[in-house]
């Protein structure tokens, strides 16, 4: 890829984006950093420390330990005793497998300040990186007795949940959520995929009907009519549905596979 | 602060108070447009009110990211050069080394 293609300041509005965003595009961060933004970096300004952070994220993300170093030293020498520098070191530690030392850093953090969320929720991802999904579990219910609004660790621990198969508990989970964000049609369509997982009539009513306010939500959304269809059809092989229900789940069910050969 | 001025120098003068005088007023409304165009250079786009709508092309993907909780123990990471590869303890492994 040429060096100078790239116009150095539409590399820095994609980043930017990208932040504000919070898409997960590691292997462009860093091959536009190398290739581009790297030779500007004094051109930023302000925004030099944030996209440094995001790169050396970037960068440990795709295991290219040579593009993370250098901005965790630009880092440490901008900002010399700052905790957030110190958990990005931590996560350094995590990307080479030292989950010990990355544990050390992350406990000294909390001790030097009880209020950083950041420090604990990184602890329920060495605990997840090491492969100790009960443990992580344990010690994310334990954050979010102390910070309940956390919209971000409610949507980690129903991912834990689901990978230890306990659907009850991940359900809870996405109840909480779509409490925060009721209009946010995408909760709606993975709650009713959780109930449609644990099977049985009931469930499966509870999920056409969150399938219905995702589709409300959003018509372009072919998972959740497509979702309707497969409720419907499987409440209707129920054996114990009065006659008016069936009609009604008939049509609703049509009426889906309608909408999705139109998209 | 010229309304205030002018009512003190009626009080001064006293003379009765009917009505603002027309300088004051054209002062107040030429400000008033003024600010008004600033603010609407300086604000950016206006937002959409319904909040699902922003939403509507968001995937999973997106919404569903959570940057405080990355691992990096992932198989994103043998795509990198600096990969090596961990050794292996198993025959089967060395297999694929065999030439052929």
């Amino acid at each position: 890829m040429a060096t100078l293609d790239l116009d150095w300041e539409e590399v820095r509005d994609q980043l930017r984006a990208w932040r504000e965003d919070n898409t997960r595009h590691s292997e462009e961060v860093v091959d536009t950093w190398e290739h581009c933004l790297k030779h500007y970096k004094t051109k930023l300004g302000d925004e030099r420390w944030m996209v440094e952070e995001q790169v050396f994220v970037a960068g440990l993300d795709c295991n290219r330990l040579d593009i993370a170093d250098p901005c965790l030293m630009a880092l440490n020498e901008q900002f010399p005793g700052s905790l957030r520098v110190r958990k990005l070191r931590a996560m350094r530690f995590e990307a080479l497998e030292k989950f010990d030392e990355a544990m050390e850093v992350y406990d000294n953090i909390i001790r030097q300040d009880e209020t950083n969320s950041t420090a604990r929720k990184r602890k329920v991802a060495v605990l997840r990186g090491q492969g100790r999904i009960t443990d992580a579990i344990k010690e994310l219910t334990e954050y979010l007795k102390l910070f309940m609004s956390d919209s971000e660790a409610w949507q980690e621990l129903c991912d834990l949940y689901l990978k230890e198969g306990d659907y009850s508990k991940a359900a809870f989970c996405m109840e909480e959520l779509i409490l925060s964000n009721p209009h946010n049609h995408l909760f709606h369509t993975r709650y009713a995929e959780i109930k449609y997982t644990q099977g049985g009539l009931d469930n499966m009513e509870i999920a056409r009907s969150y399938f219905c306010q995702a589709a409300k939500l959003n018509p372009g959304n072919v998972r959740a009519l497509y979702g309707l269809f497969m409720s419907c059809t499987q409440v209707l092989s129920s054996p114990k549905l009065s006659a008016q229900k069936k009609k009604e789940t008939q049509q609703l069910a049509t009426w889906a596979l309608k909408e999705v050969s139109e998209r | 602060m010229s309304y205030r001025i002018y009512r003190a120098y009626l009080r001064v003068t006293e003379q009765e108070y009917t009505a603002l005088p027309t300088d004051i007023s054209v002062q107040g409304l030429l400000s008033l447009l003024l600010a008004m165009y600033g603010i609407l250079h300086i604000a950016g786009d206006f937002k959409e009110i319904r909040a699902n709508v922003q939403l509507q092309n968001k995937s999973w993907e997106t919404v569903g990211n959570r940057p405080t909780f990355y691992t990096f123990a992932h198989r994103g990471r043998a795509l990198s050069p600096n990969y090596v590869m961990p050794p292996s303890s198993s025959p089967q492994d060395m297999v694929e080394t065999l030439p052929s």
